[in-house]
């Protein structure tokens, strides 16, 4: 099976006063290309911190994170703070296109037709961000996500801060266009439930550690390490 | 029943300025007399037809000095704000964004500007570089940077931390476009609302250093001044400082409304 | 006579032109002892109903006709000062996020005691007494220790225990509780819920818990209120809504929520790829 990313004994660790604290440790794994990967974990786990140290915003102590494809996009959990305010949508898809030197006739099309594959309408396109609902915002930072065309995406939370019924629209949707563009995802959440629904293979980490990964099944089914099982204690079914 | 409140800061703020502003710029094309000219007839003459603001201690008609002493204090205004702005605005946004020890060299440096008196340190320039219109400028500006830096920092601070920037960042966006076309416009409204202030303190400076007579020099007309020459007739002839006096007055409330007008509207 | 009713209720906010309705025609009961829980999305009204009844709502939201019978008394009629007799004394409130409603200069302790300084005529030491006593109520370890810190030295788990030791201190007939699980942790989150349960069995505590969480709400409450768009959809016992509901927007909302039922994704079950 080919691979979009290899992360290899990785450690990271920041300053703290005088004595540095250890947030990752010896983290080793890797995204399939074509998969959903899900990480899931409790605040303060890390798992923000690799999503940064991954995307090279973090320096890593030690260790090797090794990518296989153009460089990863990244859809933020706070649909607020993740859109330039003071820009159109329209612009804000159209930036990444401008990275490209595409040319503008080229860029308008590309956006059309981006916008009507996450379900906005032209109309939605020319608002503003605080014009839009948080499902709205959501979509338009999927689609910035992949506008350049990326095969890696990293979701940090990116349903965490929705409405159920919003939150179900989005979790479709990503579905429909991993499958759709063969996309691979690092999917983050904090909420075991999502994860099952939207993951092949999950990976569980605490204080900084991969306590255990599997294949979504098993992990749901036969949870190896006492963590994993109290985490599935607390869900409701 | 409660209403949505209107912003009457800035509706008052913007009229007044507005006012301000076709009044100087009808000085530069149209003065009733010209600003400069004595006429021994009319000393001291007082507000009527003939002379709607009257005439000072030379026969010169005050409304025509007024106007064109408007205009000059509100040149070496806007100069200022522009000057030192811009340049307060590169230094903010430049520490704040990436930080480290230039931040810290800069604003250390920033810090000792700030400690002085703007107005104390402005006449150490006027010192060092004599009086005159330009000088004055490059005074008060020098003077300006501090604060601009100062807030343009604190925004770009919190600013960059903003998710929108990193995505911008992963789309391969290059530093600059991030800080001045991606983060400058969310800054706009501390940064307006600053010029506003910085524009005021200007005025009031110009007027200051006018008055102490090592501003603006003679026979160019400024507010400041026409104050300072006025004060020995204020009780025989108070138009020569009423009129000068109320113009510096609207100059600087106008702005100072519309600063808090801005500021109001950023807030929401 | 009920704990708590409230009748024909309808709050406006007055910040745009015209007056946005967010609350229209609410009417509900809530016996003494009850768990009753309010669940909605985003917009629903669920908050700004549970703030009108202790009088909480911002300048520009008031309540425009109903009634809020406390005990047979109209809290809408009531005065703030009136209020603020009833606020912390028979009613309390704890909120969803622990670090700004706690204040971050004082230590806990007092913080815990403000209720019975406010409304009762206890000593200093009977205060403290009584703070300690409900510290280890809410399940703290080394209270003597806690009663002196400051909320900044406290995890989530452990703040979000304090804000329920001052909430129920003067012994409330009724507790709000709005999304006060939502900034948590899962397995903290489990904790949480049931020491409030164990608080409701054990003082016969009424608790009105808000929440946008369905799984929660089925956890703790006895009867549940569906709200959308300011008006109530539904409203029965926990099984009725969960295992029979009559509304479509119940039933689209119940099957939105996660579960482990059915995934996504078509993967192949259980087996190692």
């Amino acid at each position: 099976m080919k691979k979009v990313l290899e992360v290899k004994q990785v450690s990271v660790s920041y300053k703290e006063g005088k004595s540095r604290k250890e947030v990752l440790k010896d983290i080793s794994f890797e995204v399939r290309e074509n998969e959903i990967l899900g990480l899931v974990g409790e605040s303060g786990c890390g798992k923000s911190t690799l999503s940064k140290a991954i995307l090279g915003f973090v320096k890593t102590d030690e260790g090797e994170i090794v990518h296989h494809t153009e460089r990863p996009q990244m859809i933020f959990q706070d649909p607020f703070s993740s859109l330039n305010p003071s820009k159109r949508v329209e612009w804000i898809l159209e930036e990444p296109l401008r990275m490209q030197k595409i040319p503008k006739e080229r860029r308008k099309q590309k956006v059309l037709a981006m916008g009507e594959k996450v379900g906005l309408t032209t109309e939605q396109l020319r608002r503003y961000p605080r014009e839009l609902s948080g499902g709205q915002r959501q979509r338009v930072s999927i689609a910035a996500a992949l506008i350049q065309g990326a095969k890696f995406i990293i979701a940090d939370e990116p349903v965490s801060a929705l409405d159920v019924t919003i939150q179900k629209q989005i979790m479709e949707l990503m579905v429909h266009l991993q499958e759709e563009m063969g996309l691979s995802i690092l999917f983050i959440s904090h909420d075991l439930n999502v994860i099952y629904q939207m993951c092949d293979r999950v990976m569980v980490m605490k204080d900084g550690k991969i306590e255990e990964q599997q294949d979504t099944e098993d992990l749901f089914a036969h949870p190896k390490s006492s963590y994993t099982k109290l985490l599935l204690e607390g869900l409701p079914q | 029943m409660k209403k949505k409140q209107k912003n009457y800061n800035l509706i008052l703020g913007i009229f007044i300025a507005l006012f301000m502003l076709l009044f100087l710029l009808a000085g530069l094309f149209y003065t009733p007399y010209d600003p400069d000219a004595m006429n021994g007839a009319a000393k001291f003459a007082a507000p009527g037809t003939e002379h709607l603001f009257g005439c000072d201690h030379f026969g010169r008609d005050i409304l025509s000095r007024v106007m064109k002493g408007t205009g000059t204090t509100f040149f070496v205004a806007v100069s200022t704000v522009v000057l030192g702005g811009g340049i307060g605005i590169l230094v903010g946004a430049f520490t704040g964004y990436f930080g480290g020890w230039v931040d810290e060299v800069l604003m250390r440096f920033n810090d000792v500007v700030f400690s002085f008196p703007h107005i104390l340190l402005a006449l150490v320039f006027i010192g060092v570089l004599g009086p005159g219109k330009y000088n004055v400028i490059l005074a008060l500006s020098v003077v300006f940077i501090p604060s601009f830096a100062r807030i343009t920092r604190g925004e770009f601070l919190a600013q960059k931390e903003m998710d929108y920037v990193k995505s911008a960042r992963l789309m391969g966006v290059s530093h600059l476009r991030i800080m001045f076309v991606h983060i400058f416009p969310n800054t706009l409204p501390s940064v307006l609302s600053m010029a506003a202030i910085g524009f005021n303190n200007a005025v009031l400076a110009e007027a200051g250093m006018s008055y102490l007579g090592i501003g603006v020099q003679p026979p160019d007309a400024s507010l400041g001044r026409m104050l300072s020459e006025s004060q020995t007739y204020l009780m025989s002839a108070p138009w020569c400082a009423i009129f000068p006096g109320l113009c510096i007055l609207l100059l600087a409330l106008g702005f100072s409304l519309l600063s808090d007008g801005l500021l109001k509207k950023g807030g929401k | 006579m009920s704990l708590l009713e409230i009748r024909h209720l309808q709050l406006k906010f007055y910040d745009t032109q015209p007056p946005l309705e967010v609350v229209k025609d609410v009417s509900f009961a809530m016996k003494e002892g009850e768990i009753l829980g309010i669940v909605g999305e985003s917009g629903s009204g669920k908050t700004q109903t549970a703030l009108s009844v202790l009088g909480l709502l911002k300048k520009h939201e008031e309540i425009s006709a109903g009634e809020i019978l406390f005990e047979g008394k109209n809290l809408a009629e009531f005065s703030q000062k009136e209020l603020e007799a009833v606020r912390g004394k028979d009613i309390s409130m704890i909120f969803q996020e622990p670090m700004t409603s706690l204040n971050p200069v004082l230590p806990v302790g007092q913080q815990v005691e403000e209720g019975l300084r406010l409304h009762t005529s206890y000593t200093k030491e009977e205060c403290k007494k009584r703070a300690l006593d409900m510290l280890r109520e809410v399940e703290l370890a080394e209270v003597e220790n806690i009663y002196n810190r400051y909320p900044h030295q406290l995890s989530g788990g452990m703040r979000q225990r304090i804000m329920i030791a001052a909430a129920l201190v003067t012994e409330p007939k009724l507790l709000i509780a709005d999304e006060p699980t939502t900034a948590l942790d899962v397995t903290i989150q489990s904790q949480i819920l049931k020491l409030l349960k164990k608080i409701n069995e054990k003082h016969h505590t009424g608790i009105l818990f808000i929440s946008h969480d369905l799984g929660v709400i089925r956890r703790l409450c006895d009867r549940v209120i569906v709200m959308n768009q300011g008006k109530i959809v539904e409203m029965g016992t926990v099984e009725e809504i969960f295992q029979k509901p009559q509304q479509e927007y119940t039933k689209k909302l119940l099957a939105a929520v996660p579960t482990r039922g059915e995934s996504l994704r078509r993967r192949k079950g259980g087996e190692t790829q």
